[in-house]
């Protein structure tokens, strides 16, 4: 062991979600605001190994497995794992700096190769180019969570980077496997793809690649079988060449269906085009992964930039460019000019259609399967908030808070789904929720359309017939709770705390605060509190 | 109380093995689930869901508060139960229903989803979706991003952004709205709306004389379309008014207290 243990982490920010610690590195397409953020960092601060990591972020969302590409140095080596859509681009010690390894793995699927050493190594998503493409941005890191789009790792000064013994407190048994001896004759690398490769054990290849340098790449020369088996099933061990050979990325950005090729139904078949290498008990895992990607519909002439691929015409530079505030975690995103959607989930997946989607759809991608929620609830209108030290959202103006009365600290302030405004307190004692606004009235009768924001309808009982079938209405603005008088005949009373009564005329309006009374008749009223 | 009629027909459709579908129905609350991961967990899920509707419908006073209250714990046993399971992991169900709460001294309906189950309300022969879909395809309609009938080919039509057996706790949408007699409510997962249009569902509505009659028509519908998902079908069939006289003119308050003007 020689050589300098230190790396250096840079990371392009992007949209995903980038790790590093001195022994660990991670990028995913996670929701930055989903929990498994947080177990997913703990692992990789304890440096736990690359399959307790992977299993938290398959057993988390077993209907949406993330794509990743991780790297982990330990005992054995440096071992890189790419999950899904996701790339390692792994460059050998300096003497060979030209031999570079590109780790792919595809659609729900999974590749991993141990080196002894590296001269630097690039973590990223699939279909994100090259870096210096399209951002030039390359940030330090040390230690953290990043909003990313590549994540590099170099060896420092220099020289390539010798395994370090690692202290793993979460480390099971067995340890990694033993590095083998580097074989010289073929590039030493050991690589599962299982993408319709052949099947048959790796085979040297000698003057099929360029001269290995002093210090090869090297792997286990066996891995254990059926290890990734539980995330996308059995997994076929090819060479390095052989993968690399092979022109994978057409298909691959294109969502896994051969060109021409017949299109399996996704929740008939196990996915892709080779379904004889998949076990039947994994196909539930595997047919949520199907749905999204075999899209295609003709391409309007007139937008030829918008096509008809998934993957191939999504423009990833202008994904990968727009503005993504941390600040925001519900993000609103307009379609831009192209009709290109910028969807909130963590995938660019979806080239919104200029021309009726109707006929040029194969009625064999009318599948049925169902993934469960990747990102948080964003319907619902959106408010400015600050929050007190109880966590309670409150109108950025406010010094203390709405709901506890805590002071509020200075801070910068965040767009967030509104919270409930309060209540409203019926006179008979019921309350209804002012997540939306509210029409009262003797009959104010069922909508004619319904929708996010329709207002509930509050039907108040008046045998004497003076309150009007639709008599008021509280509408929520923001933070605002305004009283508006629907043409009542008999007008609205309102009321502050202690105060006198105002009259209201029919068709007024008047923003009222916590605790004031409106008044629809004599004996017939509700409040407004504010509380959570 | 009010008088209803109610039908429940399901389907596992032809091509799932089983039925990850649930229903409840009572004399004031009806509701769809639609269970989904795990490993053949999501029938756990949605009889959970179900289940928890039941001891709901079993409170004397529903309150709309007590459906959000019920969602949240019924959220949580979810999770709890995909904890201790492992083979359970990840399970997670939608849910949909009408219920009747009492708000001033008169009855409502309580309208509400987590997920992309849905509830149409049927009236004088024209059908209005009430929930709005908890999914990637409807915040595109609602962003103007696509077309609405362009929302059931799309690739992400499937991916729903609010579920039970998520964290964190996801909130339902409530709708409240006083009854209106002869309305008719259809409370349905995804296996009818995917493979049913808003106007043939509309179609069978108007044909169908009865709440039952209507729900078998429907399910049978969509399973002769393609039956690609479980189909669940709740009607709902609102037979009498609770309240008369509503249709009378509001009157001066002068007249109506009796007071000389």
């Amino acid at each position: 062991m020689s050589g300098p243990e230190s790396v250096a982490t840079r990371y392009t920010p992007g949209p995903w979600v980038g790790m590093a610690t001195a022994r660990m590195w991670l990028i995913a397409d996670l929701d930055q605001h989903d929990p498994v953020v947080t177990t997913c960092w703990e692992l990789v601060s304890a440096t736990a190994t690359v399959d307790q990591v992977l299993a938290v972020l398959s057993r988390q969302r077993p209907t949406h497995v993330p794509n990743v590409a991780v790297a982990r140095r330990g005992d054995a080596g440096t071992e890189i794992v790419v999950l899904g859509q996701a790339q390692a681009d792994v460059t050998g010690d300096a003497s060979a700096e030209s031999e570079v390894l590109q780790l792919r793995a595809g659609h729900g699927q999974v590749a991993d190769a141990t080196v002894e050493s590296f001269q630097a190594i690039s973590l990223r998503l699939a279909g994100h180019a090259p870096h210096g493409e399209e951002s030039t941005v390359s940030l330090s890191l040390v230690s953290g969570v990043v909003p990313a789009a590549v994540i590099t790792v170099d060896a420092v000064s220099g020289t390539a980077l010798v395994p370090a013994p690692v202290a793993t407190a979460m480390e099971s048994a067995p340890a990694d496997p033993p590095v083998q001896a580097s074989a010289p004759a073929a590039l030493p690398i050991e690589v599962s793809y299982p993408g319709g490769l052949s099947a048959a054990e790796p085979e040297p290849a000698a003057g099929a690649v360029p001269e290995p340098g002093p210090a090869p790449m090297t792997v286990p020369e066996s891995e254990p079988g059926g290890r990734f088996d539980a995330f996308f099933g059995k997994t076929v061990h090819s060479t390095a060449e052989q993968a690399q050979a092979e022109a994978v990325p057409d298909e691959w950005m294109a969502g896994m269906r051969p060109p021409g090729g017949p299109l399996p139904d996704a929740t008939l078949l196990p996915p892709h085009t080779t379904g004889d290498q998949w076990q039947p008990e994994q196909h539930r895992v595997v047919e949520h992964r199907a749905v999204q990607t075999p899209y295609r519909q003709p391409a309007p002439a007139a937008t030829p930039a918008v096509g008809a691929d998934l993957f191939a015409d999504v423009s990833w530079a202008d994904i990968t460019d727009e503005p993504r505030p941390s600040d925001d975690p519900y993000p609103i995103h307009p379609a831009g000019p192209a009709g290109v959607a910028r969807p909130m989930a963590a995938m660019p997946q979806f080239v919104a259609p200029s021309a009726p989607a109707t006929g040029g759809i194969d009625p064999e991608l009318l599948s049925t399967t169902r993934r469960a929620p990747s990102t948080p609830p964003p319907t619902g209108p959106m408010v400015v908030t600050v929050s007190c030290g109880l966590s309670h959202l409150n109108p950025p103006s406010a010094m203390h808070c709405r709901i506890c009365g805590g002071a509020i600290a200075s801070q910068t302030p965040q767009s967030r789904p509104r919270p409930r405004l309060g209540v409203l307190r019926l006179s008979t004692g019921e309350v209804v929720s002012l997540d939306r606004g509210v029409i009262v009235g003797r009959a104010p009768g069922a909508p004619d359309d319904f929708g996010p924001e329709a207002p509930y309808r509050i039907q108040l009982p008046s045998p004497d017939a003076s309150i009007s079938r639709r008599h008021v209405e509280v509408v929520l603005q923001g933070w605002t709770v305004t009283v508006v008088d629907l043409q009542s005949t008999n007008g609205t009373q309102l009321a502050a705390p202690g105060g006198v009564a105002e009259q209201l005329p029919p068709g007024g309006r008047r923003t009222i605060d916590d605790g004031w009374r409106v008044n629809l008749d004599a004996a017939t009223w509700f409040q407004y509190e504010v509380i959570e | 109380m009010i008088s209803v009629r109610v039908g429940t027909a399901t389907d596992c459709g032809n091509v799932r093995r089983i039925n990850e579908d649930a229903s409840f129905t009572s004399s004031h609350l009806f509701a769809v689930a639609d269970g989904m991961g795990g490993h053949a967990a999501g029938d756990v899920a949605s009889a959970i869901a179900v289940a928890r509707l039941a001891r709901l419908a079993q409170r004397a006073h529903l309150q709309p508060g007590d459906v959000r209250t019920e969602v949240t714990e019924c959220n949580r046993e979810i999770l709890a139960a995909a904890a201790a399971d492992q083979t359970r992991s990840g399970m997670g169900t939608t849910l949909a229903g009408v219920g009747v709460t009492r708000l001033g001294g008169t009855d409502h309906w309580v309208v509400f989803n987590v997920g992309d189950s849905r509830v149409y309300r049927f009236t004088d022969g024209s059908l209005v979706q009430v929930t709005v879909d908890h999914s990637e395809v409807a915040e595109l309609v609602a962003a103007g991003t696509i077309r609405a009938d362009e929302a059931h080919l799309h690739p992400k039509r499937n991916v729903i952004t609010r579920v039970l057996g998520m964290r964190p706790d996801p909130a339902p949408d409530l709708w409240v709205f006083p009854l209106t007699p002869g309305e008719r409510f259809v409370i349905c997962t995804d296996g009818l709306s995917s493979e049913l249009t808003d106007d043939q569902i509309a179609r069978v509505l108007y044909a169908e004389p009865t709440a039952p009659s209507a729900a078998q028509q429907l399910v049978a519908q969509a399973v002769a379309a393609g039956g690609r998902d479980n189909v669940t079908v709740v009607v709902v069939d609102h037979l009498i008014a609770a309240a008369d006289g509503l249709d009378e003119d509001t009157l001066q308050r002068s007249r109506a207290t009796g007071a000389t003007a």
